[in-house]
Order: C-alpha cells, then structure tokens, then sequence
C-alpha cells in the first residue's frame, strides 16, 4: 500500500498501539524512566509530550516540504532553487525548530497561565532533548507522509507515550511493594518491564499497518 | 561551489528566522518590571527586571545561605513568600517538608520574580554582611585537603557549628558566586577563622580558595546555620564526621570543652588511610579536655599490616561497636550521603530521638 493512500486516522490508531513510538522504536526512554516514578509527574510530561510533539511535527513537516525538500525552492531565479540541497540539514532543523517551539510555548505559558506553567514548568525543557519527538518528525519524512498524516501521527506518537509512561507509573506503583533482586532495583527493573510490556504491545501487530 | 555558498545560506537564514521568532516572544510576553518587593515588611524595594528571587536578594545585599550556586540542589536558600501564594515546583519539593511547603516556604533560586512580592528571611540573614578577610595561612593537611586560616574582624561572631559563605570570583560573570564552608575554629577565639577545604577537581571554589597565599585578600558573608550544642551537661554528645565533614565538629569540640566539658562527649573521625587523618593533635588535646570523652579514628582502606593500631573499617561500624547511649544525647552527623545513610538505622536502634540528629550531607 503507498504511504500517501493512508487514512490519517489509522495512523493514529496505529501510533497509539501497534508502532507505539516508545514501545517499538524504544525513543524517549531517558524522561519515560525518570518520570515514570510518579503518577502526577508521568501525566504532566505526557501531556506535554502530545502537545509538544503535535504541533512540532506540524511544523517541521511544513518547513522539511516547503524549504527543505529537493525542489522546494524551486521558484528561486536562474535554477539555482533545483540546485541547493537542504535534505541533509533536517536533523538539525528539526532539533532547531522544536527548540524553539518549546522556549516560545514555555513562555506563552508563563505569561497567560501561571498555573499551567506550574504544572509543566519542568517538563518542557525536558521535551527539547526528548528523542521522541525529533524521531516522530524523522519517520514522517521517512515514511512520506502528507500533512494530515504527519499531525495524525505526532499526536498518536504524543498519545502512546502518554498511555505507555502511564502504564509505567501504574505498574511501578506497585513494584514499590515487591521484593527485587538487588542490583535490579529502580532503572533496571524498569527497563525488564518495558521490555514485557513492549512484546504485550505485540498482542495489537495485527490491527493496523502503517509501515 | 554556489550549490553550497545557497544551501549553507538559505540554512542560515532559517535558523536566524527561529532565533528571532524567540527573541520577539521574550519582547512581548516576558513580564516586566517594575515589581515591589517587601522584605519582612520593614524594607522595600522597586525591582526593574525578571529575575530569580535569589538573585534579586543578592543584589539588594540580602546574603540568604545558597552553597550550589542557584541550581536547586542544596535546598538552603529557603525563604517564606507571604504574599502571592505559589504551589512550589517539584525541585523544591525534595528540599521542603509538607509542614514547611504549607507555610509559604520556598526557595530562592527558584522563585522568579514576576509580579509584586512580599518575603520573610530570618533576622540575623537580614543583619549579615559582607566581610573582608585575609588569608593567614593555607597550609595541605591531607591529601587535597587544605587547612584554611583566615584573619577577620573582631566584631564577626560565630557559634559552633555554623558556617560563612565565600565569594569565589566566577570567570563568566563580574559578581561572582558563594560557596559554603564550615568553620572549624573555636567560637570563643574572635578574629579567626579556620576552614577546612576538601580539592574538588574541575570545581569552580575549592580550586580557588586552594591557591590563594598568605596575604591574598577575601570577602565572605555569614555566619549561617541552625545547629546549636545543648548546653546541658546531662545532655551527651555523639559527633561523627566523614573526611572534612570534621570541620564542624571541631568547632562543636572546641565550644564543649569550654562551656560544658562535665558533657559525655564521643567523638568519630573516618578517613581512607593514615594519610587522610589530620588535626589528630588538635582532637586529641580536646579530648583530653573532656574528663567523659573519647576520639576514635576509623581508617577504611588502611593497608593490611601497617603500622595503624586504631579501628579498621567504616565510621558507622566503629560507632556500632563502641558506642552507647548514656542517657539523652545529641547527635551531629557531617560527611557523605553514605555514611549518614548508614548511622540512621544504628541510632534508631538505640532509641535516638531523630529530633536530635542533626545531619549534613555533602
């Protein structure tokens, strides 16, 4: 199936649970363990994961297919818009531009909703080095999505790490009141239970394929 | 090559647009003076810009305890925000108990100045000043550990336990930044103060002061801490120090052999090796003072077969093994997370009420 003929809604669908960005790609880990110690703290960065992810992805998609892409500036004079190649500058730019977007957002919040900055104060600085989100807007490229499927696909990779940090927080909730070897406690059980949770993940393959 | 020269071009460019999209967000909507700001409700000031409540404080020569440099990591800057009310942030809540988070307790470095507020500080951090001091003498005691004298005006008086804070010149910026150090000297002797300074490679403090030479010029703040020996002579006494964690202690020895020596007073001093011991005479000659007390050196990576006929291992074993409570007691306990990790369940054992250990972990 060509990537372009998918619904946006699959894509979603999909992201949440069969190529769950956390649980199959494995990006995002280093905030998913930290975070995941608490419920509230779990929540907060989840959501602003979503949001974060959503509207970057947006973003980069626009900037990588209206200046970054092979052709795009080809209305510049003298064929000099076919010749410049900006392909190799993405990673970069998409690091760059969710930066940005996160510095700006951080203080939006700051001035419009002290309370919300309170809430995620913490957490946005967070997201600028969070591999997730720069890896959802290096698969849309890869993939070659259209704009719809690329917000479709940021706000389900958003949505799936939300769902996974929180089963995380749940579960290690209860592993504060379990026996674990010494030497596992903390980061290492928390990755074994990552890895079990992955391959229940599984259980989802066959509902939807997007890759 | 003009493939290139536009593509770098056209890169720049993009960049410089994201540069400037932030700063016209930082124009527009970071919150701008000018912010009232009540100290105690006796001193008020009009601040022009947005900026951590620390920094603001240190500008109005309010010298509030800060050892991390404004990172949220030592917890001691804390201040009361009376008015407005703010939910603290989760750094802060590592530092704060419940009780103290509901009474408006805050820190500091943490606090961002953003509208009109009003604070408490303790009294005597409003009356401290900065002071000159001369370097005496900085003399290597033990490995990467230098004994520190300082000559300082006569007025500066200190207890035992206490400590003054050090304005380390910081190459990026004019003002620089405090650090935190212990005194070691006798509270009683004014004009003097001893510091112990353990080499942290690659740090901005402990580098400095371990270069500064007899003669060399320093200002300080202080002093500063909450730790205060019962004088009660019935009351016994446990200290235990960790490397130059015995810098407090000795201060806290010093002040018992003079106003209550009749005190039961135990002393644990852990170090690696035979080495990394030093003011063994001083501590000795204190003891001696002390008709009930005792010193006890643990070496914990002394070589098999040297010449060390003092206790092998850990402090915290040491301290299990020889030491009992003989009836009330106070506790200090200064050295590294481990080791005061270790002691807690040792004194919860013998029934040490945990409203009498005072710890500083470093």
């Amino acid at each position: 199936m060509n990537p372009g003929d998918i619904s946006p809604l699959t894509i979603l669908i999909a992201a949440i649970f069969t190529n769950n960005i956390l649980l199959s790609n494995y990006l995002g880990m280093c905030s998913f363990i930290a975070l995941s110690r608490r419920l509230d703290t779990a929540v907060g960065m989840g959501l602003a994961v979503t949001f974060v992810s959503t509207f970057t992805t947006a973003l980069n998609w626009v900037i990588y297919h209206r200046v970054l892409a092979r052709g795009a500036l080809s209305f510049l004079p003298g064929g000099l818009g076919d010749r410049i190649q900006l392909e190799i500058f993405a990673l970069i730019v998409f690091i760059a531009v969710i930066a940005a977007f996160v510095q700006v957002v951080e203080m939006v919040l700051e001035r419009f909703s002290p309370a919300m900055h309170q809430a995620l104060g913490l957490f946005l600085p967070l997201i600028t080095v969070n591999c997730a989100i720069l890896g959802v807007a290096l698969f849309m490229v890869i993939r070659g999505y259209g704009f719809f499927q690329a917000v479709a696909y940021g706000f389900g990779s958003g949505l799936g790490w939300l769902l996974a940090v929180l089963l995380m927080a749940g579960l290690r909730r209860r592993l504060r009141f379990s026996t674990v070897p010494r030497g596992l406690e903390g980061v290492g059980i928390t990755l074994i239970v990552t890895g079990i949770m992955a391959m229940a993940f599984m259980a989802f393959a066959g509902m939807v394929r997007i890759q | 090559m003009t493939t290139l020269l536009a593509s770098l071009l056209v890169f720049l460019l993009l960049m410089e647009l994201l540069v400037a999209g932030i700063l016209l967000a930082r124009r527009f909507l970071r919150p701008r003076g000018p912010f009232k700001l009540t100290i105690n409700d006796t001193r008020e000031v009009v601040l022009d810009e947005s900026d951590t409540l620390m920094n603001h404080l240190y500008a109005q020569g309010v010298f509030i305890p800060s050892s991390c440099g404004g990172r949220g990591t030592c917890g001691l800057c804390r201040v009361r925000v009376e008015a407005p009310r703010q939910p603290c942030t989760p750094v802060e809540e590592d530092h704060l108990t419940p009780a103290q988070r509901a009474a408006g307790f805050r820190l500091a470095c943490q606090v961002k100045v953003q509208s009109d507020l009003a604070i408490r500080v303790p009294d005597e951090i409003l009356d401290a000043r900065e002071r000159e001091a001369r370097v005496v003498s900085n003399i290597l005691v033990a490995p990467g550990i230098t004994h520190l004298v300082l000559a300082v005006p006569e007025d500066f008086t200190f207890h035992a336990g206490q400590y003054v804070q050090l304005r380390i010149p910081d190459p990026d910026g004019a003002a620089g930044v405090f650090r935190a150090y212990s005194i070691a000297s006798d509270p009683a002797v004014r004009g003097t103060l001893e510091l112990a300074v353990k080499l942290v490679p690659g740090g901005l403090g402990s580098p400095w002061l371990h270069a500064r030479r007899p003669g060399d010029v320093l200002s300080f703040t202080g002093p500063y801490g909450e730790w205060r020996l019962e004088p009660d002579p019935a009351v016994g006494l446990l200290l235990v120090g960790g490397g130059v964690g015995l810098t407090p202690l000795r201060a806290i020895l010093h002040e018992a052999a003079t106003r209550c020596p009749d005190k039961p007073v135990h002393f644990f001093f852990g170090a690696r090796s035979q080495d990394d011991l030093f003011w063994t005479d001083r501590l000795d000659a204190l003891a001696a003072r002390l008709p009930r007390g005792s010193a006890t050196y643990a070496l914990s990576h002394e070589p098999e077969g040297s010449s060390w006929s003092g206790a092998r291992g850990f402090v915290h074993e040491a301290v299990d093994a020889a030491w009992e409570p003989e009836g009330p007691v106070q506790v200090f306990l200064c050295g590294p997370p481990p080791m005061i990790d270790a002691l807690r369940p040792i004194l919860d054992e013998r029934g040490v009420e945990p409203e009498r250990v005072f710890t500083d972990a470093f």
